[in-house]
């Protein structure tokens, strides 16, 4: 145990070294590095913020039916059963005068207002969900539609068209945040390589000696690959900062918008830490095939 | 200890370093390989820590035989032999003292306390203890090849190789080496020398081997075996 920490110690060491012996090349990698995630952060979070808006509209994807006052039980009986018969519908719930009238206070905060106006302004109304899979535009269209010509029903209100159109940008945006993920993988991943490269051509002479005096291969590969973990572990590190600061600018003019969730996190790091091993690994395998094998 | 049988080594271009090569050398034992530039000695000393492999016949150090030898055994067989070379081959950014550990460190086997003393003490036999954290370039040619046999000696090798350890040396110096190679054998090390000065083993009345254009004599005598 005591030993393993000793030679945990000399990697770190090497592997610090190799960090300090290229400081422009580190300082330059870090930057390219970083500034690469970052933009890739940016995307994640514009679609993290469009998945949200849309996923609060999701809830909304029903439809709400407002009901003309004075219509009797029995109106409301044969409504009910008109909508129960259509298999897109998942439920609906009965908002009374009363109970409109109380959601609206809460939402208000204050009594003032209501108080002033004397009467009850706000209709009743039935709120209708959509079952999940059959709530696209075109069924809450025809649901709408079939419930807007009850007789009693004064109006009819659903988000369909916007929610479709969300969706679609939805859908665009996860594409892009696919491409763009790719890209700075890619990019991510040569930056590390030629960087290990260029590691693993200055300690050639090294190296050599370290395979004279008994070397494994593991051992002569673990610095270098310490020194490209490292390398994107800290340029995703930084990202992440940059992208935090970005998104405290954004929030104090628009407070509703939403940081990286810890599963999104999560992929960013995916990406850049896993794009930087692959760069390091196929390099390390490319320039040390001897010690490979 | 170290055995070669009928050991040939061909390159490329049917260019021959080594031409039916039988010695063998045992524990304790010194020998020094004699030859001009070219002759094929530096070959035979790598085809002892395996670095070159036979084209024909085996090459056996210890148990390891290089007919039959993993290659991912190779790094344990050089854990087992120390090697000095004539350009000394010093990492140069790292202090005596760390090169010194380098083997240490690579076998794991020793950490802390054990590895310092370990590394002081194979400084002390060359007479370095005092220059450990100097860096290569502040060291004289003759302490960077005393710093060499140190990290040559501090796993305890069943042999050491030395490539025309004195090569890069004036006489003096040279000679200073050498009785230290004499003494890390004096303590059981088997040693094997390869070098074109013949005047060192004859002053010290050591064992010759004549080596030229890849064949392998001992004085008086045909071809060793």
């Amino acid at each position: 145990m005591r030993n393993f920490w000793s030679r945990a110690r000399f990697f770190l060491g090497e592997t610090f070294q190799g960090f300090v012996r290229q400081k422009s090349l580190t300082a330059a990698t870090l930057v390219s590095t970083a500034a690469s995630l970052t933009i890739f952060g940016i995307v994640l979070l514009v679609t993290a913020n469009v998945q949200l808006v849309s996923s609060q509209l999701e809830l909304r994807k029903g439809v709400v039916a407002f009901i003309e006052d004075g219509v009797s039980e029995a109106q409301l009986d044969y409504m009910r059963a008109q909508m129960a018969a259509l298999p897109e519908i998942e439920s609906m719930t009965f908002v009374s005068k009363d109970e409109a009238l109380e959601q609206f206070r809460k939402s208000l905060g204050q009594d003032e207002v209501l108080d002033a106006l004397g009467t009850n302004p706000l209709p009743a109304s039935f709120e209708v969900k959509l079952k999940a899979g059959r709530n696209d535009a075109e069924a809450l269209e025809r649901v709408a539609a079939f419930i807007g010509n009850l007789k009693g029903i004064e109006e009819v209100s659903y988000g369909g068209p916007w929610a479709l159109r969300l969706d679609r940008v939805l859908r665009s945006l996860t594409v892009l945040n696919i491409i763009i993920g790719a890209i700075v993988g890619l990019a991510v991943a040569f930056v590390v390589a030629n960087v290990v490269r260029l590691a693993v051509l200055a300690r050639k002479e090294g190296i050599a000696i370290m395979r004279v005096v008994g070397a494994t291969s593991n051992f002569v590969r673990t610095p270098f690959l310490l020194e490209g973990l490292f390398h994107t572990i800290l340029s995703a590190l930084i990202a992440l900062g940059l992208l935090y600061a970005v998104h405290r600018f954004i929030a104090q003019r628009l407070p509703d918008v939403a940081f990286l969730s810890p599963a999104l996190v999560g992929i960013f790091f995916l990406v850049g830490v896993g794009a930087g091993l692959v760069g390091t690994l196929f390099t390390l395998y490319e320039v040390l095939r001897e010690e490979w094998a | 200890m170290i055995r070669f049988f009928h050991v040939t080594k061909t390159y490329p271009g049917n260019r021959v370093a080594l031409s039916d090569v039988n010695f063998q050398i045992q524990q304790g034992e010194i020998l020094f390989v004699v030859g001009p530039s070219g002759a094929g000695k530096s070959t035979l000393l790598k085809m002892i820590y395996m670095e070159e492999m036979p084209t024909s016949g085996q090459v056996i150090v210890g148990g390891f035989v290089s007919t039959t030898i993993q290659p991912s055994k190779i790094p344990v067989l050089r854990r087992q032999v120390g090697v000095v070379f004539q350009d000394f081959r010093l990492i140069q950014d790292r202090t005596a003292f760390e090169n010194v550990a380098l083997p240490l460190r690579i076998t794991g086997a020793s950490g802390g306390t054990e590895l310092k003393q370990r590394v002081m003490n194979a400084l002390g036999k060359v007479g370095l203890c005092h220059r450990r954290n100097a860096l290569p370039r502040e060291l004289s040619g003759g302490e960077q090849q005393r710093v060499a046999l140190a990290r040559a000696i501090v796993n305890d090798p069943i042999v050491l190789l030395a490539d025309e350890p004195t090569g890069n040396l004036d006489a003096a110096v040279g000679e200073q080496i050498v009785q230290i190679i004499c003494d890390i054998n004096a303590g059981g090390t088997a040693t094997i020398v390869a070098t074109h000065n013949e005047n060192i083993p004859q002053k010290l009345g050591c064992r010759i081997a004549r080596i030229n254009e890849g064949r392998v004599y001992e004085p008086g005598g045909g071809p060793l075996f």
